[in-house]
């Protein structure tokens, strides 16, 4: 009884102690997750060839999960690869599909948002060599509370 | 065994009236489709060049990260789901909706890369806007803050029988094992 007890004791601080450290984790930098709760998954990029020629672009996918109790939105999106990025969304009116720029995406409390093929997708514009099936590069997300999470993305073609 | 016996010549049965639903739009009877003659890296490439051939007509442009390759991967990898034979029967075309920035060299270099059999062209505003009329496809350029544009289109690929009448259509998305699986019947039907 009284083992059961310590161990119940024991628990609970392991629990709180751990509750604690997770409260406390800074926002910063990190591999695919930010400190407040915040995970990339599954990011990838489309392979893209002949960049040489001037004004080829590619599209960045990926999942954005939040596992905290607040709303967050990501401002931008930063990579090396392009002269510049944007975070566009594919609208199918009626069979016809129009991109238009979003500002921001918000990524719900304890929800999550996919950016997937004829959805929201980044856009990296004017890349600066080709993106070989295989690849691997980093993405910058930069939310709106300044956090910023470190994404690698490997480059391969879509899965249907 | 003599209930086994009949059970499965019935199934036999069965499985060979079964009609093929297409998972594209299927055009019953088949619908004129205009002759169109573009520009590709090589030279010309009219719709008459490919007689007795299935053409698969992608319109798209190659500065469209997200739905234009989209398609044309689904495109080349239900191809390269066909026997080299049945792929040899189907020519695939992607026709720029941006004639302005697309050159001819510059879209059929992006065709190549998702298939090496697979054709790019494009024309004058013009030429195209008169092929993209012929064919039912809309597309208006869409100016964006930053200076440049984009341009709106349908995303529908049409199918064109080896008589060259437009035989199917896929909606945006349709994917890869379905395309397949259309050509085959679409072969097979011919």
């Amino acid at each position: 009884m009284r083992d059961s007890v310590s161990r119940s004791v024991r628990y609970c601080l392991v629990l709180v102690a751990t509750m604690g450290l997770v409260a406390c984790e800074p926002r910063g930098e990190h591999d695919g997750e930010a400190g407040g709760g915040l995970v990339v998954e599954d990011a990838w990029v489309r392979p893209a060839r002949n960049a040489g020629t001037g004004n080829v672009h590619s599209a960045a996918y990926f999942t954005l999960r939040n596992r905290s109790r607040q709303d967050v939105r990501l401002s931008s999106v930063e990579a090396e690869v392009a002269e510049a990025v944007e975070i566009h969304e594919s609208i199918d009116d009626a069979g016809v599909v129009r991109m238009r720029p979003v500002a921001t995406v918000e990524v719900p409390a304890r929800g999550s948002v996919a950016f997937q093929p004829g959805g929201l997708h980044v856009m990296l514009l004017r890349l600066r060599h080709d993106l070989v099936d295989g690849d691997s590069l980093r993405l910058s997300l930069v939310f709106e509370d300044g956090a910023r999470v470190e994404v690698p993305a490997v480059v391969r073609s879509a899965v249907f | 065994m003599i209930r086994f016996v009949s059970v499965a010549a019935l199934a036999l049965l069965l499985t060979g009236c079964t009609r093929y639903e297409p998972h594209g739009t299927l055009l019953d009877p088949p619908m004129n489709a205009p002759e169109f003659v573009l520009t590709s890296a090589d030279g010309a490439v009219a719709k008459s060049d490919f007689q007795g051939q299935l053409v698969v007509l992608s319109f798209g442009f190659t500065r469209c990260p997200d739905v234009c390759p989209d398609t044309v991967s689904r495109l080349a990898r239900a191809v390269r789901q066909l026997d080299p034979e049945q792929a040899q029967q189907v020519q695939v075309v992607v026709v720029s909706v941006d004639p302005w920035r697309d050159s001819p060299e510059r879209i059929h270099t992006y065709a190549q890369a998702f298939h090496p059999t697979f054709v790019g062209v494009s024309g004058t505003p013009e030429e195209i806007a008169a092929v993209a009329a012929g064919y039912g496809i809309f597309f208006e350029r869409a100016e964006l803050d930053s200076g440049d544009y984009t341009v709106d289109h349908t995303a529908a690929t049409t199918v064109l029988n080896r008589r060259g009448e437009t035989v199917l259509i896929w909606p945006y998305g349709t994917d890869a094992d379905a395309i397949a699986d259309d050509l085959r019947f679409l072969l097979r039907r011919a």
